[in-house]
């Protein structure tokens, strides 16, 4: 596999394991994660490296204070962030449910429990890697 | 916090109230609409009645007035001819005085019997003094020189007869009626008069015997308003005064006529006919009593009138029933949209149960899969690798468990939804094929598709629900089946517009004591503590569900130790044959 530039992943979950989660399964992969517990806290974070933006974002939906939903159509509504990758990272697994994210604006939606391939894939779905 | 969560169940008690007084205010306008319509019929019914009865009564008193109308000329034709009679009498008797006044001799005429005996009480003739002189019978003489019919005679000589009022005869002693003429002086002068005093009784006779029923009157009045003679049930009463009467009234424009009045004399309401003699100054009236006319009239009406009330009774009654009824629906109604209310609340409410529950359990068994996914690829130990992917098989197992029964619970609450779409089959099939190949590999089983050649490209389904029952029927195969094959078979059955997938197997089969219980939850071979294959029982249950909730039927047939086939069919839609 090619060595390429590390992508940023900001991951945004209330839930300390579950927002962990990610950065362990892409360790072996090139992508350098940062975590959020809180809606506030992910965008700080997203605004204080303007000089090293970040690729991605996965947003827990069902958080306390902000939820997922409302953060999305933040960064949507921003210029300086509309631009970004907005994956909805969500336990709801209903189709009806699935619909109303989709319908917030989010990129992709990617359902927990996650494994590695379902990760990749909603995170770069056109280059879709294989598990090394 | 929850963004699934359906947001409007909590509202939805009081918008129900609200729901429910607006629908107890749109029925009010019926209630007073068939109130308005009861109260439309009842004045119908009696302004109808009320109107016919006003005809009808007029139409009796029509009939009435012309009765006595009938009755009146009968009488005036009577009293003039008996007047005549009375007057040829006193034209005779005046014609002779004049001509042969020295020869002059009444008794004469009672001796020749030239007077009808009885009819006349007295004949006399009075000088100008007024003392009487001759008389039949002979009576004693009186003076009448104080009587009107003389006085009226004294002061100008007519020509004409007059008709006193009822009198106390002085010379007879009885009430009569004084017809009385002048007598002349061979100059002209005035020579006393001529007096026919008849007994009223004559008339009074006469009117009973055309009597015109209980209540009726008839009279004879003179012109000066005073009663000569006069007939009733209760009296013969004579000499009442009339001129305040509408009879007189009514004579100014017309001399004969009919009217209504209650009688001067006696109270009683009657409709008279009335007829002023022509050459004499009496007045004939007929009275008919209204209340006996229109006893019939009065009958008939008391009927209708019961009629009508009871009528409006029903009416009322009609109308108090139909709106008990229409309240009684209005509740049933209220109750039922309640209800219907209710169950959606209960409905929402346990789909939003599970929709939490999905959830809940989804996030730690996030943490359990994801972590020991990454453990197992990089344990240092392969003990260590080996004990995570037990944990995380043990997490699938578990996720799997998770999502079946939350399936179950969707179908069961009836929240299971149908997301039909064109569906490749071919494609889908394969795909199911492929997830189970590497299981069937490894245990050395023939795992094949046979397809019906006639399959329809595409079909028309529930993509992700047809997988769930395929996968379902698949893994249960190969589960139960150590050596042999499971084969999945797809064909069209035209006639029922039917698709029908089976799939068999050389497996343990079925025994004959378990068969009726394969599709119950939790049901495996031998009691659950023992048995020996995975599983928690729910997966046929669940694929009767979806097949069941996709408008097909599930079935079996097995043999122990031989093996099972299971089959299940769809309505075959939007497909058509493939060329």
């Amino acid at each position: 596999m090619a060595v390429s530039v590390n992508k940023r992943l900001l991951v945004v979950d209330d839930h300390p394991v579950n927002c962990r989660l990610p950065g362990m399964l892409l360790r072996d992969f090139p992508w350098q994660c940062s975590e959020a517990e809180s809606g506030e806290a992910a965008l700080l974070a997203l605004r204080q490296t303007p000089y090293e933006p970040y690729d991605c974002v996965l947003l827990d939906i069902s958080m306390p204070e902000v939820s997922g939903i409302d953060i999305c159509a933040t960064i949507k509504a921003a210029a300086d962030l509309k631009h970004l990758r907005v994956v909805a990272y969500t336990a709801h697994a209903f189709s009806d449910t699935v619909k109303k994210i989709m319908a917030a604006g989010f990129d992709a939606i990617l359902v927990k429990p996650i494994t590695r391939k379902s990760l990749l894939a909603a995170l770069d779905p056109e280059n879709a890697a294989t598990p090394p | 916090m929850s963004i699934d969560s359906p947001s409007d169940s909590p509202s939805s008690s009081t918008t129900s109230g609200a729901a429910a007084d607006g629908y107890s205010a749109r029925l009010r306008p019926h209630f007073r609409g068939i109130w308005v319509i009861a109260a439309t019929l009842c004045v119908a019914v009696w302004g109808g009645v009320a109107f016919y009865l006003d005809f009808d009564q007029k139409a009796s008193l029509h009939v009435v007035a012309d009765q006595a109308e009938i009755h009146a000329k009968l009488l005036e034709e009577h009293t003039a001819r008996t007047i005549r009679v009375l007057d040829q009498t006193t034209l005779f008797i005046k014609s002779d005085f004049e001509h042969e006044r020295a020869h002059f001799d009444l008794q004469r005429y009672a001796r020749t019997g030239i007077f009808l005996d009885n009819f006349f009480n007295l004949i006399a003739t009075a000088d100008e003094t007024g003392q009487t002189r001759q008389m039949i019978p002979p009576l004693p003489t009186s003076n009448i020189k104080d009587r009107a019919h003389f006085a009226i005679h004294v002061a100008e000589d007519s020509g004409k007869l007059f008709v006193s009022k009822p009198l106390l005869g002085r010379s007879s002693g009885k009430w009569s009626l004084q017809f009385t003429r002048r007598l002349n002086k061979p100059d002209g002068s005035f020579g006393g008069i001529i007096v026919c005093s008849l007994d009223p009784g004559y008339f009074t006779e006469f009117y009973k015997s055309v009597s015109l029923g209980a209540g009726s009157e008839t009279a004879l009045i003179g012109t000066d308003g005073i009663i000569r003679a006069r007939r009733s049930d209760t009296s013969n009463e004579i000499g009442q005064d009339l001129r305040d009467s509408i009879l007189f009234d009514q004579l100014k424009s017309s001399p004969t006529g009919t009217y209504q009045e209650t009688s001067l004399v006696d109270n009683t309401r009657r409709t008279y006919a009335y007829r002023r003699l022509q050459h004499y100054p009496v007045i004939v009236a007929v009275g008919i009593n209204e209340r006996v006319a229109l006893a019939e009239f009065e009958q008939h009406s008391t009927l209708m009138l019961g009629l009508c009330a009871v009528i409006t009774l029903l009416i009322l009654a009609a109308t108090a029933a139909l709106h008990r009824s229409l309240l009684a629906q209005e509740q049933i109604n209220t109750a039922l949209e309640q209800n219907v209310r209710d169950a959606q609340d209960s409905a929402d409410l346990k789909t939003e149960f599970i929709a939490r529950i999905s959830h809940e359990l989804r996030t730690p068994l996030t943490g359990i899969l994801g972590f020991s996914e990454y453990l197992k690829d990089h344990a240092k130990d392969p003990d260590d690798g080996n004990t995570a992917n037990i944990i995380h098989q043990s997490g699938k197992h578990l996720l799997a468990l998770v999502n079946t029964t939350l399936d179950l619970a969707k179908i069961e609450s009836g929240q299971m939804t149908l997301d039909e779409e064109s569906v490749n089959l071919l494609e889908l099939l394969e795909n199911a094929i492929a997830l189970h190949s590497a299981t069937a590999t490894n245990t050395g089983l023939d795992l094949h598709l046979d397809l019906d050649p006639n399959l329809p490209k595409f079909i028309f389904t529930d993509r992700t629900k047809l997988m769930q029952v395929l996968i379902n029927l698949l893994s249960n195969a190969i589960k139960f089946t150590t050596y042999g094959f499971v084969h999945l078979r797809v064909q069209v059955v035209p006639a029922d517009h039917k698709i029908q997938f089976s799939v068999s197997d050389s497996g343990i089969g079925i025994p004959q004591q378990q068969q009726h219980c394969v599709f119950d939850r939790f049901r495996q071979l031998d009691n659950f503590i023992t048995r020996r294959q995975g599983g928690s029982g729910l997966g046929l249950a669940l694929a009767k569900d979806i097949v069941d909730f996709m408008g097909g039927e599930i079935w079996f047939e097995s043999k122990p130790e031989l093996g099972s086939t299971f089959f299940f069919t769809l309505p075959l839609k939007h497909g058509g044959f493939s060329e």
